[in-house]
C-alpha cells in the first residue's frame, strides 16, 4: 500500500513536471541565441527588444484586456446576485445551478460552434466584440459562481437578522454587512472572470468575428512555421509570469478566507 | 383613554401564526411592565422563539392580533425601526468588525458621530466588565465574552426592551450561574424591560419576575415563579416543572383548600392549584416533586403508596430511585445511599407537599 | 406585510432575471444549434426543413470513428489523471501538514488554468522535437542512436499535452469533496479495525464519489473538445473532434459540424449514465 501509494505520488509529481518543464524551457529558449533549434544557449535579450518594438501583439492585448475586464465585471455582478440568491431559494435552486454550470459540461470547441451557430442564426447577434464577451462570460460564470456560493452558503443570515435588530436599514445591511462579508467570494469571481477571459481560445475561434484577441493571436503565430516564433516565446513567456502572479494572489485571498 | 397611566412597555392580543398547517402562536395574550423581567419557557416547538422573533420583526404574524411596545402599534414596522434589541442565541456578532465596531454598530446606523458612539461603546463594554477590549477581533473572544460583547452591542443602542435568545444556551454550567446573576443585577440597576425565552427551567424560576408557559403556541400559564412552581394550573405546566410523579382520577372533595382525589388504589389529598375553583366529579391530576417523596413514610404523610424498586442511581448527595407504581414509574430522591434493588417499598408524601388540579380534555 | 430581512432584498428576484437572461442568451442557443442538425441551410441562410443528411454525410465521411477514437483518447488521459490524481488529492486534505509544500502544490495547481493554450502546446513541442531536449539527453545516454520521432506529432504527444492542463481539473474537485469528509470518519474506519486499503474502498471512494465524477467530467470533457493540443503536437496522424468541428465549420457545413455535435452530447450521456446509477446504487442502503 505504502509502496503503491509512493508510485502514485511520484507519478502525479511528474505530470506536474510536464507542465512547468516545457513553460521553464520556453522562457529559457526566450532568452537563448538560437529559439528555433529547441535548445537553449547564449544569453541574449534580443527577442525581448524585437518584441518590445513588434506592434502586431498590441492591438489583440488590447482588446483582450478590455473583454477580460467586461467578463470580470459581469462575473461579478452576476456571481453576487445569483450566489446570494440561490441559497434563499428553495424548489428552482437546484435546476438553475445545473443550469449556470451546463458551460463546464460541453466541450469548448462544440460550445463556440453552437454559440455562434445560436447568435448568428436565432438572435441575430454579429461577431465581434459583444460575442466574444458573451461567450468568454458563459465559459467564466460557472466558475465565478462556485468561487461565490462557496462564500454565500456559508454566509450566516442571522448577521443580518442582528444588524436589522439593531436598526440598520435594508442598503446600510447589505453594504455594511453582507458586501465585505462576501468580498472574498466576489473578488474570486473577478479573478476568475478576467483571467479565464483573457486564456480563452475554443470559443473564441468561432464568435470573433474580425476581432483578434491575444490567445488567438498566439495560435496563429504558433501553428504557422514563422519567423515572428522567437517573439512569441517572448510574448507567451511575460504572459505566464502574468498568470503565475495572478495566481499567486488568487490562493493569498482563499487562504484569507480559509483562516 | 386615561392619559394619565403610562401604557405598558409591551402588549401582545390575540396574536396569531402559522407555517403552513402547523399553528406556532395561538391567540397570544401578554401584557408586560415597564421594567419587568419576564421569560417565556417551553419545549421546543412551543412557539416561544417566533414569538421572540415577530416581537423583533422578524416575522409578521400572518393569522392576526395586535402588538404595541410603549402603546405603539408595532406590526408595520420592519425590525430596524422598532425600540427593541436582541441578544442572540449565538450572539450573531459580526466577524469581520473588531469587538469595538461591533457595540458601536447600533450607534453608526443612526448617525450617531464618531467620537459620541466611541465613548458609549466603551461605556457600554464597561458595564459588561469588558473594559478596553475594543480592538479585539471576534474570533479571538472566549464564549463568555462573546455574550458580554452581544449584551453590550444591545444595551449600547438603549432600546425600550432588550430580547434574550436563549442567552444562556451557549454556555457550560458554572459560567450560567455566574451570569445569571449579573443580568439580573444589571437589568435592576438600569430599569430594562427584558423578555427572554429559554427552555431552562431553572434559569426561568431564579431570574424572572414573571414566568409564561407556552405549549403548541398557547399560553398555559402567566404568573410570578413561584406560583407556577408551586401552583401550576395544568398537568403540562406541572410536568415542565418537575413535578413529574402524578397520577390522575376523580375530584372528590372540595372545601377550605383542600381537595382530594379518588382514584382506584384509594383517595389522596393534596392542594387545590386549579385557575378555576375545584368541582366534585370532574377529572382532575394530582402532581407532586420527585424531592417530595418519602421512602420512610410516617403519620404525616396522608398520601401513601406501594412500589417496586426498579433501578436507583447514585447521584452523590442522594440516590434517584425508579420506583414501579400502578399509576406507572414514580421517581424519588432519597437521602440514603444504600441499595434498595428489587424489594417493594411503601413511599408517601404530605397533602402539603403535592397539587391537584383540573384534567384538561387533552 | 413586512417580510424577514434578510430574505427580502430582491436577491432571489434578481436570480430568476439572472437565470431567465441565461436562458434566452445561453441555453436558447446551444439548444438551437443543436437543432440546425436536423434542418437544412446553404451558408448562412437556413431554409425551415427536416433533414438527416447531415447525419447520413458523418458515417460516409467516418466522422463517427473521429468521435469514438477522440474519446478513447480523453477517458485514458481521465482515467491517468484519476489514478496520479487521486492520491495528490488525498495527501493535499488529508496529510500535508506543512504550509509551505502545500501553498507551493496548490499554486503548480492554480497557474495550469490560467496559461495560455497556445503557450504550452508551443513549449511542449519544443520539447519533444526531434533536436529538442528529450532526444538530446536520450541520444547523449547512448540510450537511442537517432531521435525518437514518435515523440512527437503523434497520438502520444497528444496524451502527454492533455495530461498536463487538464490534472488540476481532476483534482480540485475530488480534493473539496475529501475535506467534506468529517476527519473523525478516519479515525472510526481505523479504530473499528479496517486496514488503510479497506478504508480507502469501504469509506473514502464512496464519500467521495461526487467529487470523482465532478472531476472526471471536468477532465474528460475539456480533453475531448481541445483544439491546440491535437493541432500543435497531433500532427495530423489523427483526426480528432475539434479538427472535425473546425473542418465543417470553415467549410460553412453548419449542419453537419451541427449534427457532430449531437453525437457528442448523446456519447456524455451514455458516459455519465452509469456514473449516476453507480452514485443512486451507493446513496441507496442495502436492502435485502
Amino acid at each position: 500500500m505504502a509502496t503503491l501509494r509512493f508510485v502514485l505520488l511520484s507519478g502525479s509529481a511528474g505530470i506536474l513536471l510536464l507542465i512547468y518543464v516545457p513553460v521553464l524551457w520556453l522562457a529559457l529558449l526566450s532568452v537563448g541565441a538560437e529559439p528555433l533549434s529547441g535548445l537553449p544557449g547564449g544569453f541574449t535579450t534580443v527577442w525581448y527588444l524585437a518584441l518590445a518594438s513588434n506592434r502586431n501583439w498590441v492591438q489583440p492585448a488590447i482588446s483582450s484586456i478590455e473583454i477580460a475586464l467586461c467578463v470580470a465585471l459581469l462575473c461579478m455582478l452576476a456571481a453576487l446576485a445569483a450566489g446570494r440568491g440561490l441559497p434563499r431559494m428553495r424548489r428552482a435552486r437546484v435546476p438553475i445551478t445545473l443550469a449556470f454550470l451546463l458551460p463546464l459540461g460541453i466541450p469548448g470547441t462544440v460550445t463556440g460552434l453552437m454559440l455562434f451557430a445560436g447568435y448568428r442564426f436565432v438572435l441575430g447577434i454579429h461577431m465581434g466584440f459583444w460575442s466574444l464577451v458573451l461567450s468568454h462570460f458563459v465559459w467564466a460564470f460557472p466558475f465565478a459562481l462556485i468561487s461565490m456560493l462557496v462564500v454565500t452558503s456559508r454566509f450566516d443570515h442571522g448577521l443580518l437578522d442582528a444588524a436589522a435588530d439593531l436598526g440598520a436599514s435594508p442598503r446600510q445591511r447589505f453594504w455594511q454587512i453582507e458586501c465585505p462579508l462576501l468580498m472574498p467570494g466576489l473578488v474570486g469571481a473577478g479573478l476568475f472572470g478576467f483571467l479565464l477571459s483573457f486564456t480563452e481560445l475554443p470559443r473564441s475561434i468561432f464568435v470573433s468575428g474580425a476581432i483578434q484577441t491575444l490567445p488567438l493571436f498566439n495560435w496563429a503565430e504558433a501553428s504557422t512555421q514563422s519567423s515572428q516564433v522567437p517573439l512569441i516565446f517572448c510574448l507567451n513567456t511575460l504572459l505566464t509570469v502574468l498568470s503565475t502572479a495572478a495566481s499567486v494572489a488568487m490562493i493569498g485571498l482563499l487562504g484569507r478566507t480559509t483562516r | 383613554m386615561d392619559q394619565t397611566t403610562p401604557s405598558p412597555a409591551l402588549q401582545v392580543e390575540r396574536l396569531s401564526h402559522a407555517y403552513g398547517q402547523v399553528t406556532a402562536l395561538d391567540a397570544v395574550e401578554l401584557a408586560v411592565d415597564r421594567g419587568e423581567l419576564l421569560t417565556i419557557v417551553g419545549p421546543s416547538g412551543s412557539g416561544k422563539t417566533s414569538l421572540l422573533r415577530i416581537l423583533a420583526g422578524f416575522e409578521t404574524p400572518n393569522r392576526g392580533g395586535r402588538l404595541r411596545i410603549g402603546g405603539k402599534d408595532m406590526l408595520d414596522l420592519p425590525p430596524d425601526r422598532r425600540p427593541v434589541a436582541t441578544v442572540f442565541q449565538h450572539y450573531a456578532l459580526f466577524p469581520h468588525l473588531s469587538v469595538g465596531e461591533n457595540v458601536e454598530y447600533g450607534l453608526r446606523v443612526r448617525g450617531v458621530s464618531r467620537p459620541q458612539r466611541r465613548a458609549r461603546a466603551a461605556e457600554a463594554l464597561e458595564i459588561m466588565r469588558l473594559p478596553g477590549r475594543e480592538a479585539r477581533r471576534i474570533g479571538q473572544l472566549s464564549g463568555g465574552e462573546r455574550q458580554r460583547v452581544a449584551f453590550a452591542r444591545a444595551l449600547v443602542t438603549e432600546p425600550d426592551i432588550l430580547l434574550l435568545d436563549e442567552p444562556m444556551g451557549a454556555l457550560d454550567e458554572p459560567l450560567r450561574r455566574a451570569l445569571e446573576a449579573e443580568i439580573r443585577g444589571l437589568q435592576r440597576t438600569l430599569g430594562t424591560t427584558v423578555i427572554q425565552v429559554t427552555h431552562g427551567r431553572e434559569e426561568a424560576l431564579a431570574m424572572s419576575d414573571r414566568l409564561v408557559v407556552l405549549r403548541a403556541g398557547r399560553v398555559e400559564q402567566d404568573a410570578t415563579p413561584r406560583t407556577v412552581f408551586e401552583r401550576p394550573v395544568t398537568r403540562f405546566v406541572a410536568g415542565f416543572m418537575g413535578l413529574t410523579n402524578q397520577m390522575t382520577g376523580r375530584i372528590v372533595s372540595a372545601g377550605n383548600g383542600q381537595v382530594s382525589i379518588e382514584t382506584a388504589s384509594g383517595r389522596f389529598d393534596g392542594q387545590w392549584s386549579g385557575a378555576a375553583p375545584a368541582r366534585p366529579g370532574t377529572h382532575g391530576f394530582l402532581a407532586v416533586h420527585p424531592e417530595k417523596l418519602r421512602l420512610d413514610p410516617d403519620g404525616a404523610c396522608s398520601n401513601q403508596l406501594e412500589g417496586r424498586v426498579v433501578q436507583a442511581f447514585y447521584q452523590g448527595l442522594g440516590s434517584r430511585i425508579e420506583l414501579e407504581t400502578e399509576f406507572g414509574v414514580f421517581i424519588a430522591i432519597s437521602g440514603c445511599n444504600e441499595s434498595l434493588g428489587g424489594t417493594i417499598n411503601r413511599f408517601g408524601w404530605t397533602a402539603g407537599d403535592c397539587v391537584i388540579g383540573n384534567l384538561d380534555a387533552t | 406585510m413586512v417580510r424577514a430581512p434578510g430574505r427580502s432584498d430582491g436577491a432571489v428576484a434578481q436570480t430568476g432575471l439572472l437565470a431567465a437572461g441565461w436562458g434566452v442568451a445561453v441555453l436558447l442557443p446551444l439548444l438551437s444549434g443543436l437543432l440546425l442538425a436536423i434542418m437544412q441551410h446553404r451558408g448562412l441562410h437556413l431554409r425551415w426543413g427536416f433533414s438527416l443528411a447531415a447525419y447520413r454525410d458523418l458515417v460516409a465521411t467516418g466522422r463517427i470513428g473521429v468521435v469514438l477514437d477522440t474519446a478513447w483518447m480523453a477517458a485514458l488521459v481521465s482515467v491517468l489523471c484519476l489514478v496520479f490524481g487521486f492520491p495528490l488529492a488525498l495527501w493535499l486534505a488529508r496529510d500535508a501538514r506543512s504550509g509551505f509544500a502545500m501553498q507551493l502544490v496548490w499554486l503548480c495547481l492554480t497557474v495550469p488554468f490560467f496559461l495560455d493554450p497556445s503557450a504550452r502546446g508551443l513549449a511542449l513541442r519544443l520539447m519533444l522535437s526531434a533536436g529538442g531536449p528529450v532526444n538530446s539527453v536520450l541520444l547523449h545516454l547512448h540510450l537511442v542512436h537517432q531521435p525518437v520521432r514518435w515523440l512527437l506529432f503523434s497520438d502520444f504527444a497528444v496524451m502527454i499535452g492533455l495530461l498536463g492542463p487538464n490534472f488540476p481539473n481532476m483534482i480540485w474537485p475530488i480534493y473539496l469533496s475529501l475535506t467534506l469528509i468529517d476527519p473523525a470518519l478516519f479515525d472510526a474506519s481505523r479504530d473499528l479495525g479496517a486496514s488503510p486499503s479497506q478504508t480507502l474502498r469501504l469509506m473514502i471512494l464512496p464519500l467521495a464519489l461526487p467529487g470523482i465524477l465532478a472531476g472526471v467530467i471536468m477532465t474528460f470533457i475539456p480533453a475531448l473538445g481541445d483544439n491546440v493540443v491535437p493541432d500543435l503536437l497531433g500532427g495530423g496522424r489523427t483526426e480528432y473532434i475539434a479538427d472535425s468541428v473546425m473542418a465543417l465549420s470553415t467549410s460553412m457545413n453548419y449542419a453537419g459540424a451541427s449534427a457532430l455535435a449531437t453525437v457528442v452530447f448523446a456519447l456524455l450521456g451514455l458516459l455519465l449514465l452509469p456514473f449516476f446509477t453507480l452514485r443512486r446504487m451507493l446513496a441507496r442502503p442495502a436492502t435485502a
